[in-house]
């Protein structure tokens, strides 16, 4: 049985550095968007392996599957701008921009240097036992949950999970910023597709995805889940309302959308506040409290979660046709556009 | 070989190529790609180098760690892309524009001149 | 040897038989999208055979599971995978039908023709 296992790891660990090694030197775009889901999905196996099905979920459904989409359907604007069948750098990297090969051979020198140093540093660094993960176990009664990385999560570094969401928000903002004056993503914005097997896969697919996610909301202070694997499969149910057009695509116009993109971070910071009070310190539940409070901000951080990344796919910004395209904008409703063109208005 | 060690090893490897490609392409796509993959490398010593020390119990915090820096590596890579499609959309070319060329479509040098 | 035991050993030999050949199909699926001419023969080939083998793997595992909500949860899976994959391949198929990629119609014929864009919308 370990021998099989070890023959697993190899493979799964060969796989996933040809992977990456090949993808990141192929100079045709789409196959590298190919490998880099294959890749995410390799590295999901590596997380079962290494005993986290928490982060294996979340690889699964982010790592491969959100950020796939997000490059998938990069690809699909700059394809659209070039034409069928046109040969464009866009999606072809010849490599002639790429940095002189006396650089390159000094560079691919000192990375293998640094990498020999890395792993000795690391395989040599002996195996004095560690405290932390006992001191966890420990003390989880105190977290109101049983999973330990949610205790972590939302008690113990209840910090860095504010700041998490936090740069969520940041980065859902700078996209829309970067959006102003572009078209928008989905089939809702025209024509709705009438397929109807696409229509239907919805019609089952999507109550199904809610269910789940609320599933796995719950379950996640006893076992693998949590708010950051539910708001993806939720993600992955209003993205499948998007394309099929059942919804129209969230805008950042809408008040209800920023409402949700910041009702996470607003409770969050706002249960923080509440047990000021009674425990004096920053997100320091009171006894008895934690659970229901951890219960509470998940649920939150679940819907903000799912509609930021819904946002995300949806609002790749478009590529305007190059010349025309850039007159067309008007310079008052387009603060970045200006700079890039060298604040030429007056 | 204990089999974690084999993921640490692993995480190093991806992380360093992943640096190496991220230097070496001035495709602005493959920078984006590369920067994420190093992400993972990075998640891989994270998560292997502490379950060598106590194999018996699964320590919870770097997980936590991960699965933060998840999340945050896709709010990122949505951002890089979306940067990146204004570079293409001002330039019509995926690479970044020299900063000393003085060429007026050049996001760039342009925009250093103005600020 | 008590009866117990003899279900037990005959349970696991029989899941064990099924998650081999889900495996064998998930092999036959694989072959076929890299040897298959062209995109509808490599849908056909993945679609079919990765549903039939990741039902027999389902079907190994339920018997290997005692726990019934676990049971419930595999057969769920299976069914979603399954839609999904039917869906896929539909709309994959159906997008590059409408893109004027025409199948290939006659055994070792003429390779996939590709009438110019926009003729097939």
């Amino acid at each position: 049985m370990t021998a099989l296992g070890l023959l697993l790891d190899a493979s799964v660990v060969l796989l996933l550095v040809a992977l990456a090694t090949r993808l990141l030197l192929t100079r045709h775009l789409f196959e590298a968007i190919v490998l880099f889901v294959s890749y995410g999905l390799t590295l999901s196996l590596a997380w079962v392996r290494l005993g986290a099905p928490n982060i294996a979920l979340a690889e699964a459904a982010l790592g491969a599957g959100v950020t796939g989409a997000l490059f998938l359907n990069t690809y699909q604007r700059l394809a659209e701008r070039i034409g069928d069948g046109a040969k464009s750098p866009l999606l072809e990297d010849d490599g002639s921009q790429d940095p002189p090969s006396w650089f390159k051979g000094l560079l691919g020198g000192g990375v293998i240097l640094l990498g020999l140093g890395a792993g000795w540093a690391l395989i040599g660094a002996g195996r004095r036992p560690a405290f932390l993960p006992h001191e966890i176990a420990a003390r989880l009664p105190e977290t109101g949950v049983q999973n330990p990385v949610t205790g972590v999560l939302l008690n113990f570094r209840g910090y860095d999970t504010l700041l998490e969401i936090a740069v969520l928000v940041a980065a859902m903002a700078g996209v829309w910023s970067l959006d102003r004056g572009s078209r928008r993503f989905g089939r809702a914005r025209g024509e709705p597709d009438e397929d109807p097997v696409l229509h239907a896969l919805t019609r089952f697919a999507v109550p199904v995805t809610v269910v789940t996610a609320v599933y796995l909301t719950w379950v996640g202070s006893t076992e693998p889940g949590g708010a950051f694997q539910a708001g993806s499969l939720l993600a992955g149910a209003g993205v499948l309302l998007t394309v099929a057009g059942i919804l129209p695509p969230p805008t950042a116009a809408s008040r209800p959308v920023r409402a949700m993109v910041a009702g996470g971070m607003a409770g969050f910071v706002l249960a923080g506040i509440a047990v000021l009070p009674l425990t004096g310190q920053f997100l320091h539940y009171p006894e008895g409290w934690a659970y229901p409070m951890i219960l509470g901000i998940e649920a939150l951080l679940t819907v903000s979660i799912a509609v930021v990344l819904v946002e995300l796919f949806v609002d790749v910004p478009a590529v305007p046709e190059p010349d025309p395209a850039l007159e067309s904008i008007d310079p008052s409703g387009d603060p970045l556009g200006r700079a890039l063109r060298g604040g030429e208005d007056s | 070989m204990n089999p974690v060690d084999l993921y640490m090893l692993a995480g190093i490897a991806i992380t360093l190529i992943a640096l190496y490609a991220a230097l070496t392409r001035a495709h602005l796509f493959w920078k984006v790609l590369a920067i994420n993959l190093m992400g993972t490398g990075i998640f891989l010593i994270l998560l292997a180098a502490p379950s060598r020390r106590t194999p018996e119990i699964a320590d919870p915090l770097p997980q936590a760690m991960v699965l933060t820096g998840i999340v945050v590596a896709v709010a990122a890579t949505a951002l890089a892309l979306g940067i990146a499609l204004r570079v293409i959309a001002r330039s019509d070319l995926p690479f970044l524009p020299d900063g000393d060329e003085d060429d007026p479509d050049s996001p760039g040098s342009t925009g250093e001149a103005s600020r | 040897m008590p009866i117990e035991l003899t279900v037990t050993l005959v349970m696991e030999v029989v899941s064990g038989l099924l998650i081999v050949a889900g495996c064998l199909f998930f092999l036959a699926g694989t072959v076929g999208l890299l040897r298959f001419p062209d995109l509808y023969c490599r849908l056909h080939a993945l679609t079919k055979a990765d549903t039939l083998g990741l039902g027999l793997i389902v079907a190994g595992l339920v018997i290997r599971n005692p726990a019934w909500p676990a049971r419930v949860q595999l057969v769920l899976i299976w069914m979603l995978a399954l839609s999904a994959a039917a869906t896929v391949c539909h709309l994959l198929a159906r997008s590059s039908l409408a893109a004027g990629i025409e199948p290939i119609r006659e055994p070792g014929g003429a390779s996939a023709g590709v009438t110019p864009a926009g003729e097939g919308r």
